[in-house]
């Protein structure tokens, strides 16, 4: 008899086991960004995601299950980003994937389509995905389009007296993205474009097309370049003696002006931000903590927040699955709902039966029927080879520039 | 005449790894596609001893370049020699694994962001209608001195002579008494310390990433091609030829944002017009 309750015992805890080592196993996100390659200053902001992770699982995790970040490489090329993608989704089995950059997203969106898995990018700012038919169901964004931020370009442009500009940008995807915004903005304000210069990437110069860009004496450039062919024009820019005021983008970074100082004195840039506010000086300082260094790197908010709105989801859900968080994304992020901040009160509320609505550090992240969100923006000057923020623009100071770029678009 | 100038200054950088270039596919017989690596690596040699350890600009420039000769010898000795009765296409493949390695420790040394040496910043000069800053004008000075340099060490030397005999036929040259293993091992480290120096100048031209070596190497093969493979004088002349050609497409708005597909337009319009290059007396090495 003994024996008999010891076998059928054995039996059940086998039976069971499976169970408990399934309710065990961890909630894997994915993290797609360029960790080397000429962009891999942007992978910065994965640490975001970390300091997330860890307020997740300190909270109780996604329905008694620890969320675990995994990572996968794009170096910033589609065939690369394409690999990670799959490595992700098919062998990590990720409930969905933050990243990745303007450059490569679009060659990941068929995996995510096919997969029925979330990407949402906290970085990829792209005007192609002002649109996308896949946005706002399968592709989110937790930070703005090039559309804002190319508008806050040209708000800045006026705001520092300019009457005529001149556009100095990269031939690639990311900066023909923002000069798609700038050139119908300017065009909606009467500012004149008196220069339009575009540089291939990796040539050994950029003189010719300085001078070029500087002969009918502009009062400010706007601009976006790569580190390697910003830290080339802005020696060149110093060493012909040519002065003009430099407005970029998110670009302007602190690598960027860590590897373009001295030349790049001056420069300015226009970032996707936060408000500053006490919470996020008290975030920042947390996220501090987890990178030990100082500083928020590029697009870090962002990425919190995308974290976020994936764990958010899952709870909200009775099911830990891909399908529950493009099921409720929406439901936790936009209104109506009662306003949270991190992924601990919005927990407690949903498991109350309550709705809820996550306001990020980023920004609200109500999104559009397209996936789009509108983050803030920051005016940064290089000074001392540092990033130095000197303003803030809102959506009330940028919107109306948006608004008559996407009429002039359409 | 300013965009000349400019061009002088581009073309002047490429001069000196051309010619070593050159002179590598001409006695080793084959296209090294690790040119490009080697000449960056040395500069970030520089940038290891200059910046990380604090010594002076030009002792970490004499140190990287006798390492620079070094690692030639060794790559030769290691990959190339034992290689080299496979033939050409053997090597060049060696060469690109080589290259892949290279430019994979520099990323994971040094990583994929520019650097730049611990020297002061510069302003530029006005002479006449240039605009050039005192270590452009240094470059272009040494880049020159050192070509006549490496065409006087051929002409007027022993070992130039042998490397000579050695490129034109490897047996003969043998049973003439020319010790054609040190001549090998010469014209590695002759080639290698070129390759090392012109990416020290094309650092402090330009910028200096992981990629700067690969980019340049596009550029130099067009140089190559344009002034006749194996001919010294020619790939000087190829090289201020690309030089001005990019800059002055950097003056035409149509053409600026293809700067370095216009160095390979003009090669390829010269492998079809004239396939031995410019200077060259027949095709090939």
């Amino acid at each position: 008899m003994k024996g008999k309750v010891f076998f059928i015992s054995l039996v059940f805890i086998f039976m069971i086991m499976p169970l408990s080592v399934v309710h065990a196993k961890a909630v894997k996100v994915g993290v797609l960004l360029p960790y080397t390659g000429p962009l891999a200053w942007v992978c910065e902001c994965a640490h975001a995601v970390d300091l997330a992770v860890k307020e997740i699982n300190e909270a109780g995790g996604v329905h008694g299950d620890k969320v675990k970040k995994v990572e996968a490489d794009t170096e910033g090329k589609a065939d690369a980003s394409v690999a990670g993608a799959r490595k992700l989704l098919d062998v990590d089995k990720v409930l969905a994937i933050i990243g990745p950059t303007s450059v490569t997203i679009r060659s990941v969106i068929p995996l995510g389509v096919e997969r029925k898995t979330l990407i949402i990018s906290p970085t990829a700012g792209t005007t192609a995905l002002d649109k996308d038919p896949h946005g706002g169901k399968i592709v989110f964004r937790t930070v703005s389009s090039d559309t804002v931020m190319g508008s806050g370009i040209v708000y800045h442009a006026i705001s520092l007296g300019a009457k005529k500009v001149a556009l100095f940008f990269e031939d690639s995807e990311s900066a023909a993205s923002i000069k798609g915004v700038v050139k119908p903005g300017c065009k909606a304000k009467g500012l004149q474009i008196v220069g339009d210069v575009s540089i291939t990437p990796g040539a050994p110069s950029y003189r010719s097309e300085l001078l070029r860009l500087t002969k009918n004496k502009p009062d400010a450039i706007l601009y976006e370049l790569a580190p390697p062919e910003g830290a080339i024009v802005f020696k060149e820019w110093t060493e012909l003696g040519l002065t003009g005021q430099w407005i970029g983008t998110d670009f302007v970074n602190d690598k960027f002006a860590e590897f373009t100082w001295p030349a790049s004195k001056g420069v300015r840039g226009i970032n996707p931000a936060a408000l500053i506010s006490p919470r996020y000086k008290a975030w920042a300082k947390d996220l501090q903590a987890v990178t030990g260094k100082p500083g928020v790197a590029q697009f870090s908010e962002n990425a919190y927040d995308a974290m976020n709105i994936i764990a958010l989801a899952l709870e909200a859900s009775t099911k830990v699955n891909r399908k529950a968080i493009l099921d409720n994304i929406r439901k936790v992020s936009s209104p109506p709902g009662e306003k949270v901040n991190n992924f601990s009160e919005g927990a407690k509320l949903l498991r109350q039966g309550k709705d809820i609505d996550y306001d990020g550090v980023a920004g609200s992240q109500d999104f559009d029927k397209y996936g789009n969100s509108i983050t803030f923006l920051r005016v940064v000057v290089i000074e001392g080879g540092k990033l130095k923020r000197i303003g803030t623009l809102t959506d009330k100071e940028v919107g109306p520039i948006v608004t008559e770029v996407l009429k002039l678009r359409k | 005449m300013i965009y000349l100038g400019f061009g002088i200054i581009t073309g002047a950088v490429l001069a000196l790894p051309a010619v070593g270039l050159s002179l590598l596919c001409r006695n080793a017989k084959f296209f090294n596609l690790a040119y490009g690596d080697q000449l960056g690596l040395t500069a970030y040699l520089v940038l290891f001893f200059n910046v990380s350890l604090g010594l002076n600009f030009l002792t970490s420039v004499g140190l990287s370049l006798i390492i620079s000769a070094m690692l030639g010898i060794f790559f030769y000795w290691i990959i190339f020699k034992p290689l080299r009765e496979h033939g050409g296409l053997i090597l060049l493949v060696a060469s690109l694994g080589l290259a892949f390695i290279i430019h994979n420790t520099e990323l994971a040394i040094w990583g994929p962001n520019p650097q730049k040496f611990n020297i002061p910043f510069e302003t530029g000069l006005r002479l006449g209608p240039f605009i050039v800053t005192p270590i452009q004008l240094t470059v272009i000075g040494l880049s020159l001195a050192m070509t006549g340099g490496i065409f006087a060490l051929l002409r007027y030397t022993g070992i130039g002579r042998a490397m000579r005999a050695t490129s034109d036929n490897i047996e003969l040259a043998a049973i003439k008494g020319v010790d054609t293993e040190r001549t090998f091992i010469w014209t590695w480290v002759i080639c290698s310390a070129t390759a090392g120096l012109g990416g020290v100048f094309l650092a402090l031209i330009t910028t200096l990433t992981p990629w700067t070596g690969f980019t340049a190497l596009l550029l130099l093969f067009a140089a190559l091609i344009l002034g006749g493979v194996g001919n010294l004088l020619g790939a000087l002349v190829g090289a201020l030829i690309i030089g001005m050609a990019s800059e002055c497409a950097g003056i035409i708005p149509v053409l600026a944002p293809y700067k370095i597909a216009i160095a390979f337009a003009i090669m390829c319009i010269c492998l079809v017009v004239r396939p031995s290059g410019i200077l060259g007396k027949e095709r090939g090495f």
